[in-house]
């Protein structure tokens, strides 16, 4: 799969696999494709070439949509509404009746250890409890693809451990996790890691493998590595 | 359906939180409707006519209209002399049977009061004399009435309507076209495009809301424009709400169609300079029957033209449904484009 902005083609040849009830790691410095490739996901920008599969169903059907939940990397929340509201809001897209955002909404905000906010609007959330609200919003339709821009970006550490752990728990229910980041040991939580490095893939693997593999001591080292030699190839097809 | 009215009770819980914007919109078009009343409305001005050998009874009806100067007794006075000083705007002399009226001439509006306030008290006169009264009027009588309205109408009467129906025009396309901004840059709309929401129903969300939020806006505007501002209402309100609620479409379809050109709340402001201020000026605010044919086709194709025709209609006229049909259903086939063709361009950015 290929896309582009305009003329400048920002993924080259991506192929990936997303197995079912795992959590999958985009680990790259920023401006390497990462959110892109996160957006042709989720159907926000349409591939240059090559297709999407998601559940089976190649890109278009509507009724694949509402089983995907999808945290942007910008808050993507309306600073001028309450809390619940931005919740119901977003549930009510998604077709759920009142019923079950009642049902619903205690057990999100428990997920992402946002306590109840009452009449509070948005814009006077600290940074990190929109952070938190923007992901009760992906995870509130409780879609079986959850595709993650940068989730835990502004958390203090107590707050991105209680996510990967709640990250963990979806994925043991079943739930299939595309998660972006560019913080090399927040990456070890994953079950399966790709180092996208401009538009490419440069390896994919478990974390362990791609550390044993790279023979370095840890997953930074190992991506440090495989750019480097990434670079080297490139000189050599220039020489 | 239950996508659409989610978007707009989502609208409109937007401008509960936000009671500036809500003040903004009520109280802003009702002070500026007060200026215009104020300006447009003043009491039309009341000349100062000098007379010469005029019957009593004439003088008498003068003065309702005119404040007058006795100058001398003869026909013999110098009209250049009198009016020299200009604190006289004009003459009136007997010459056997006519009127001779000489106009200072260098103030239209003074020059325009002084000759219907003779034309008035001529009438006047008319109507009171008898047909055999040697002193009956001297020329032929004048018969001025009016089909709709009277002569208390004032120009910001006339105007009103217009700027009612711009009003809401206006106010739709900048807070919806801001509300399109913020979601561009803050990512809802990214969030708003990658759910089960189909692009109809997206539009026809926002058109909900914002036109809710117009009716609300215009119902107030139109009540403080009665009461408060003693503005004539010749046709039903409810038939005014109506045309409003429809202007208010055009303007949130038309606001949609360009929302993709928009990125900061600048190029709104711009968009609304380039698109709306020249419907705006060829609408009816400005009487177009002597300008060139082309302006007068052009002013036709834009809806704005035709809901404020149908507001006049109602408001001054007392125009029932039958009455502005058409131009009602002009803004409504205006409206029917729009909305289809700002689908398809959600359509479009929408890649599933």
């Amino acid at each position: 799969m290929c896309a582009a902005y305009g003329k400048t083609e920002v993924l080259h040849n991506i192929d990936m696999e997303l197995p079912p009830g795992r959590i999958t790691g985009l680990v790259g410095p920023s401006g390497h494709g990462k959110t892109t490739l996160v957006s042709v996901i989720v159907g926000a920008l349409r591939a240059k070439s090559g297709t999407v599969t998601v559940l089976g169903e190649s890109a278009p059907p509507r009724r694949v949509k509402s089983s995907i939940g999808f945290m942007p990397q910008a808050e993507a929340l309306y600073a001028d509404l309450t809390g619940d509201e931005n919740l119901r809001f977003f549930g009510a897209l998604y077709g759920m009746t009142a019923a079950q955002m009642a049902e619903r909404i205690p057990v999100v905000l428990k997920q992402v250890s946002l306590p109840q906010q009452g009449g509070k609007v948005v814009a006077e959330y600290s940074g990190g409890m929109q952070r938190r609200l923007s992901l009760a919003v992906a995870l509130l339709h409780e879609p079986r693809l959850l595709v993650l821009d940068e989730p835990t970006v502004g958390l203090d550490p107590a707050h991105r451990v209680a996510l990967w752990a709640t990250f963990r728990q979806l994925a043991d229910g079943g739930a299939t996790f595309l998660v972006t980041t560019h913080v090399m040991d927040e990456a070890a939580n994953c079950d399966t890691v790709l180092l996208i490095h401009d538009g490419r893939v440069l390896a994919a693997g478990s974390p362990d493998e791609l550390v044993s593999v790279s023979g370095t001591a840890n997953l930074e080292g190992a991506f440090l590595q495989f750019e480097a030699s990434q670079n080297h190839t490139e000189e050599d097809g220039n020489a | 359906m239950h996508n659409a009215t989610a978007l707009a009770k989502r609208i409109l819980q937007q401008f509960r939180h936000d009671p500036r914007t809500i003040v903004m919109l009520v109280v802003a078009p009702v002070f500026i409707m007060w200026l215009l009343s104020i300006i447009l409305g003043a009491p039309g001005y009341k000349p100062t006519i000098a007379v010469v050998g005029l019957p009593d009874q004439m003088v008498t009806a003068l003065e309702t209209n005119a404040t007058v100067v006795q100058v001398g007794t003869g026909a013999s006075v110098d009209p250049a002399g009198v009016l020299s000083d200009r604190s006289i705007d004009a003459l009136v002399a007997m010459d056997g049977a006519d009127l001779q009226i000489t106009v200072e001439g260098s103030n239209a509006t003074h020059n325009r009061a002084s000759v219907s306030a003779v034309q008035q008290a001529v009438a006047t006169l008319s109507q009171t004399a008898q047909p055999d009264t040697q002193q009956g009027p001297p020329q032929a009588k004048l018969d001025i009435s009016f089909l709709h309205g009277s002569s208390e109408w004032s120009s910001f009467d006339f105007f009103g309507p217009i700027f009612i129906g711009v009003f809401v025009f206006m106010f739709v396309f900048i807070t919806s076209g801001m509300s399109l901004v913020t979601e561009r840059t803050g990512g809802t709309m990214e969030r708003l495009l990658v759910s089960p929401i189909k692009a109809w129903q997206l539009v026809a969300g926002y058109c909900i809301g914002f036109g809710v939020a117009a009716v609300i806006q215009s119902v107030l505007v139109l009540a403080a424009s009665i009461w408060l501002l003693k503005f004539p209402n010749e046709g039903q309100t409810w038939l005014v709400v109506v045309i409003t609620f429809s202007m208010a479409l055009v303007s949130m379809a038309l606001g949609l169609l360009v929302s993709a050109l928009a990125r900061t709340a600048f190029q709104v402001i711009q968009l609304m300079i380039l698109l709306l201020v020249p419907q705006i000026l060829v609408s009816g605010i400005f009487d177009l029957s002597t300008a060139p044919r082309w302006m007068q086709i052009l002013s036709q194709c834009f809806p704005i033209t035709h809901g404020a025709n149908a507001m006049r209609g109602v408001m001054l006229r007392g125009d029932g449904f039958g009455g502005i049909a058409l131009d009602l259903g002009i803004v409504w086939a205006f409206f029917i484009v729009l909305f289809g063709l700002a689908t398809l361009s959600f359509a479009r950015r929408q890649t599933r």
